[in-house]
């Protein structure tokens, strides 16, 4: 693990990494899209917005995948003193609040019109809401400090403390009673989604997951150049 | 093709997904891309002000593009030939690439 807590050798890495994962995303998004939009069929009682959850599931799939990880990212920050993990938190956290974004929106289209309303506070939609402000409160934390180091600090207590929402939302359709159906896919007894449908789904969840690591590889490397920028006007201040 | 477009009906919901999908997803490719940019070019700036650097990175080929500019700054191993080639006041030098190795 120590191997990779060396920022030069992250950005070979990342160099290395960064052109696959884009033409592979770019390569699953035109298939992905394909599939959903004209080659996969309508739902019986849906019709065509069936479609919203080619975009909808994988969002969501993101927006907690998203934190998790800055989660598991916070504690070996925490730990370990890793020095990538914060950057990659303070990297990640504004495309998971995007993906979040994405959901809750996609979400609310799809529900006027088989629900027949944009909204209602049920456990599934108000725990994904929170994990929205969770991601907001975060970055708003992060550059709260005038020492960044304090920020880091707190901002990964923070994603720790609320890491105990990611198993809320996936279970809150099985806890409680919701409007939000449960699982389809991720379930014991395998997806209860037909083939045609769950191609699609699958295919453009993986171009949201490389889509997600060429990002986040692109700001990781901002991030550094931005630390670096940082050192050098101490010096600079220090040494003249 | 109209059946394309109209999506049984349901044009309006649909097609607002994926446009939604399309400005969060590529707005932040481009702000992280713009952002990357810039903290890159202020980077290569504020190493041509600082003396010591200076020289360092007169020693790579001038007219760097922005963006190469950190693989220059961090390919390891021919930055520390060029530490070793010019010993002494680089020990500073030296000491400062391996902070950031």
């Amino acid at each position: 693990m120590h191997r990779f807590a060396n920022p030069a050798r992250f950005l070979r890495l990342a160099a290395l990494v960064l052109p696959w994962v884009s033409v592979l995303s770019a390569i699953l998004f035109t298939v992905g899209l394909y599939l959903a939009l004209l080659a996969s069929p309508e739902d019986y009682q849906q019709g065509d917005t069936v479609r919203i959850m080619y975009v909808h599931v994988p969002a969501a799939w993101m927006a907690m995948f998203t934190y998790s990880s800055m989660a598991v990212a916070a504690a070996c920050a925490l730990v370990w003193r890793h020095p990538l993990a914060e950057v990659y938190s303070k990297a990640a956290a504004p495309l998971g609040a995007g993906f979040t974004l994405l959901c809750l929106v996609t979400g609310s289209l799809w529900g006027e019109p088989m629900w027949g309303t944009w909204w209602v506070w049920d456990a599934r939609l108000t725990s994904v809401l929170i994990l929205f402000f969770l991601y907001l409160g975060y970055m708003a934390l992060v550059d709260a400090f005038d020492d960044p180091q304090r920020g880091h600090r707190a901002g990964a207590i923070l994603l720790l403390v609320g890491a105990i929402n990611v198993p809320i939302i996936k279970f809150s359709v099985d806890w409680w009673n919701t409007l939000h159906q449960p699982a389809s896919v991720l379930r014991l007894d395998g997806p209860a989604i037909h083939g045609d449908m769950l191609w699609p789904l699958l295919i453009l969840a993986l171009a949201f997951k490389t889509y997600f690591a060429a990002t986040v590889i692109l700001r990781m490397r901002a991030e550094l150049a931005e630390r670096k920028i940082q050192t050098l006007r101490l010096t600079q201040a220090g040494g003249v | 093709m109209a059946d394309f477009f109209h999506m049984g009906g349901y044009a309006i919901y649909v097609w607002s997904s994926y446009g939604v999908a399309l400005v969060v997803l590529a707005g932040l490719l481009m702000a992280s891309l713009s952002g990357l940019r810039r903290k890159e070019r202020m980077l290569a700036t504020l190493e041509q002000t600082l003396p010591r650097r200076r020289r360092r990175s007169a020693a790579a080929p001038s007219g760097d593009e922005a963006g190469s500019t950190l693989h220059h700054g961090t390919t390891g191993k021919d930055k520390r030939a060029d530490d070793a080639t010019k010993g002494g006041d680089d020990a500073d030098g030296g000491s400062d690439g391996g902070g950031g190795e």
